[in-house]
């Protein structure tokens, strides 16, 4: 039973929790750094991991995932195997808006290094009805940006934005 | 700046200040890992005051000088005697005081533990026994200290092709290079697998660099991915 549910535990009165699954462990550090120190009026809590499923031992320490977040890295082949090994410890009720996905590395200056093609990230990104994030992280505005996407994210999932649901997230996808 | 550099840096030092001031004397002295200059002022008309000299702690290998009991009117002295011999185009004071120089010293040259995100409540590594495997393995492979400073390794493939049958014979053996460069090669590395880049354990292809003493390899097929020939080192 490693799979983990969307739906399991209680969740914490204003507090969002997220959860960021990527073999780089400096894109993980630096998003989870910029979205602890963006503004916001709820509590965050950040779990990280190579990959899933999730030790057993500290399970009754989790919270209630309101996100996760799948980093691939275009650059690396083993980033995208370790998430698509990853994906399958997921309960289907996450893929209805709780997942999203952030491909590095993809943009000019690094496309010849470019090891998966940006389309089969859109691929398995539309196929499991999750948002597509695209971002650099080389510098120090882009990690801000991108965290207050996920932050904006994060905060819908958690049902802190009266009137939107996590299941409003597929309108933002392409295929619908 | 290296060994040979310092007799240099002293001559200039000296010269320098000697070419302002006559009345001066300078000692330098190699005391624990860094250059102790000391240096006791006097004017035109005094003879230097030696009860109330001005230290300055230079490691040659960083561009930072620790400066004490310095007066602001032989400031400009001393700055200048120090950008002319160290060979720097310019210098300027860290807002950053203390009575204790070791301290200073690990300050400046980073040798303090980070606050780290580990720390902040907020952040919860789920992955703590795999990082710890990956740290153990990385340490015993390449072991703890600083690594000597290699710019490529370079691997000759003479392989065939592995395919099917009846095709795989007749098809010429593909000749490649693969050549890794780096500014430091075995740090990089090293840190493949803890920055997540490369699963632990790293391929003895790369780590046996070190242990072998060579960094140009020859691949072919008869025993299959093990480096065979000798060649010269870099």
């Amino acid at each position: 039973m490693a799979t983990l549910r969307p739906f399991e535990k209680m969740p914490i009165v204003n507090v969002a929790a997220v959860l960021l699954v990527g073999s780089e462990e400096s894109h993980r550090e630096q998003l989870a750094q910029a979205m602890l120190k963006e503004p916001k009026t709820f509590d965050v809590k950040i779990h990280m991991t190579q990959s899933l499923p999730l030790p057993f031992e500290g399970d009754y320490l989790r919270p209630r995932f309101d996100l996760v977040v799948f980093l691939i890295n275009l650059h690396s082949q083993l980033s995208l195997n370790d998430v698509l090994s990853s994906m399958m410890h997921l309960d289907a009720y996450f893929y209805l808006g709780k997942t999203c996905f952030l491909a590095t590395k993809g943009k000019h200056g690094s496309v010849q290094h470019c090891v998966i093609d940006i389309t089969t990230v859109k691929d398995l990104a539309d196929k499991h009805l999750s948002i597509l994030i695209q971002s650099e992280l080389d510098n120090e505005e882009d990690v801000t940006f991108t965290a207050r996407r996920l932050l904006n994210i994060l905060k819908i999932c958690a049902g802190l934005v009266p009137g939107i649901s996590s299941l409003y997230m597929s309108s933002l996808t392409e295929t619908f | 700046m290296n060994h040979i550099d310092v007799s240099e840096f002293k001559a200039r030092f000296k010269k320098t200040i000697h070419s302002v001031m006559k009345n001066v004397t300078i000692h330098f002295k190699d005391f624990g890992d860094g250059m102790w200059i000391r240096i006791a002022w006097g004017q035109t008309s005094m003879k230097p005051n030696q009860y109330r000299p001005t230290f300055v702690v230079y490691h040659t290998q960083t561009p930072y000088v620790f400066i004490t009991s310095l007066l602001n009117t032989f400031r400009p002295v001393l700055c200048q005697a120090l950008l002319s011999a160290a060979k720097y185009s310019q210098i300027q004071e860290m807002e950053l005081k203390s009575r204790c120089l070791d301290s200073l010293k690990d300050l400046v040259f980073k040798r303090f533990t980070q606050v780290s995100l580990s720390l902040d409540a907020r952040v919860t590594y789920e992955n703590l026994k795999e990082k710890e495997r990956i740290h153990h393995l990385t340490r015993e492979t390449f072991g703890d200290g600083p690594l000597p400073k290699l710019e490529n390794a370079s691997y000759k493939l003479e392989t065939t092709f592995k395919g099917e049958h009846g095709i795989a014979e007749k098809i010429e053996p593909f000749r490649c290079v693969v050549k890794f460069s780096s500014p430091n090669l075995l740090e990089s590395i090293r840190s493949l697998a803890p920055s997540g880049v490369a699963e632990a354990p790293i391929s003895s292809l790369l780590t046996c660099i070190p242990h072998r003493a060579r960094n140009m390899f020859k691949i072919s097929d008869k025993k299959p991915m093990q480096p065979t020939s000798s060649q010269a080192t870099n």
